[in-house]
């Protein structure tokens, strides 16, 4: 044996994915990067997931940069006191103005795992993971199930959300900001099946106006596995309808197809 | 069934994405679900246009990530620490990567707000309160925002390799590094600004 040590090729690689990915779009559409840079983002949905690798946004719903405004955290949690959490919506919804914010939790969530450990040993882990996790151990008391917890965690989640996003419309009483509807939704993301599930909805109006009928036409309502045509993210449709097994590029858990064109573009 | 158009979209994006992607790597998911492995935690932007693994083209597993408004590491924050400490004491990823970008439009009220005439007050919603230091960053270099954001990923990178969560994994001999890149934008190319601390270098 050499003794050599095995080359760490981590950040090369990463580095040379990205090299091939910016040189894949400019290929298939010149002028792409630039243009992106010249406009502000628009994104309509915040995203406040877990920090967890296996459950990437963009990639689970196969959308493009520019679609997602995104926190994650230790067991995607959301507090009126936690200043990066509280400062993400602010800026979503006041800046940005997202018609939506999406608090996704999922199963094997390390987070529960250690709420339910904290619960079992009686005491919290030392440091600031124990600080954090305050609020799941407290629910994990109440929800000895690791899916009742993950729930009950993203139900709270949402709870808050939607309180914190009225109280910020109501600290503009002279009405100065126009504020718009926001969509406040809880999902569980399961890893076993890649597949993900709403757990409800709270709906926030924007004070002093009446919400107006959602006028939307239906025929472009989409269902799950019931579309012909199903669109990518970008807003093309495919060329064929799917049919199961029958179409040649099939894209792998990375959204790049097996030609190597990356399905985000 | 669905009502709202963009909740239906992401949920039939998955959807077919889920389908594909089991049809394409047989078991996939059923060995997400064991376990996670990363060897890369990502600490990054909120901005929409800086998704982690679409970017680097990576799968579910490979990096753990934080994302905040204007990739901020504050030193007393509880939810940036407790990312850190699970990632690389918990997970036992190796690298830490500090990602900022251009175009911020975090930096870019940063620089407003320290050039704002009248001075603006003192910080009052929770937005402020996050940006101000870099705001006192922006003060007091004066930088433009391609410099502002690379001084902010130097910031963070220094808050990264002198926290409590670092020192202690050096001292435990992790070899875990800390490096400080920007995503350009405009290029759709990631720069390492070569300011990389290892447990040798700390």
């Amino acid at each position: 044996m050499s003794g050599y040590a095995q080359k760490d090729t981590t950040i090369s690689n990463l580095v040379r994915r990205n090299e091939d990915w910016a040189a894949g779009i400019e290929r298939i559409h010149p002028g792409a990067f630039p243009r992106m840079a010249r406009r502000p983002q628009q994104p309509k949905v915040l995203w406040i997931g877990c920090s967890d690798s296996r459950v990437p946004e963009s990639v689970i719903t196969a959308s493009v940069p520019g679609d997602i405004f995104v926190h994650r955290n230790i067991g995607n949690q959301f507090s009126a006191d936690d200043p990066s959490a509280a400062s993400v919506v602010q800026f979503a919804v006041q800046r940005l103005r997202v018609s939506h914010v999406v608090v996704v939790g999922h199963t094997h969530c390390g987070g529960v795992a250690a709420a339910f450990e904290a619960v079992k040993d009686g005491l919290p882990p030392s440091g600031p993971l124990g600080g954090w996790l305050h609020h799941l151990i407290h629910l994990a008391r109440h929800h000895p199930d690791a899916t009742d917890l993950t729930e009950a965690n993203v139900v709270s989640a949402i709870d808050r959300v939607r309180d914190f996003i009225e109280k910020m419309e109501y600290l503009d009483p002279r009405g100065e900001q126009e504020f718009q509807q926001v969509t406040v939704v809880g999902m569980v993301y399961e890893l076993e099946t890649g597949r993900l599930r709403e757990l409800g909805r709270r709906e926030v109006w924007p004070p002093q106006e009446e919400a107006d009928e959602d006028e939307s036409d239906t025929a472009t309502v989409y269902e799950a596995g019931r579309y012909e045509n199903p669109p990518y993210a970008n807003g093309q449709y495919a060329d064929e309808p799917y049919e199961d097994g029958v179409y040649e590029n099939k894209p792998y858990a990375n959204g790049v197809y097996a030609t190597g064109i990356p399905v985000y573009v | 069934m669905s009502q709202d158009p963009i909740l239906a979209r992401i949920l039939a994006n998955n959807a077919q994405w889920a389908a594909d992607v089991e049809r394409a790597e047989p078991g996939f998911f059923a060995e997400c679900a064991k376990g996670q492995a990363p060897k890369v935690l990502w600490i990054g932007c909120a901005d929409s246009r800086v998704p982690e693994s679409v970017l680097t083209v990576s799968k579910p597993g490979d990096i753990f990530v934080h994302r905040n408004v204007a990739n901020q590491f504050p030193p007393d924050d509880d939810n940036t620490l407790a990312v850190l400490t699970y990632a690389v004491l918990h997970v036992g990823v190796s690298h830490v990567i500090m990602v900022g970008h251009t175009q911020c439009g975090g930096a870019a009220a940063c620089i407003a707000a320290a050039n704002a005439s009248p001075p603006a007050g003192p910080p009052s919603t929770p937005l402020d309160r996050w940006l101000a230091p870099l705001v006192t960053i922006a003060k007091e270099t004066g930088h433009g925002p391609a410099e502002l954001v690379e001084a902010n990923v130097r910031a963070g990178v220094a808050n990264i390799v002198a926290s409590d969560v670092m020192k202690s994994a050096w001292v435990q001999g992790k070899d875990v590094q800390v490096h400080g890149w920007v995503y350009e934008i405009e290029k759709g190319r990631l720069k390492d600004l070569r300011i990389t601390v290892g447990k040798n270098s700390a």
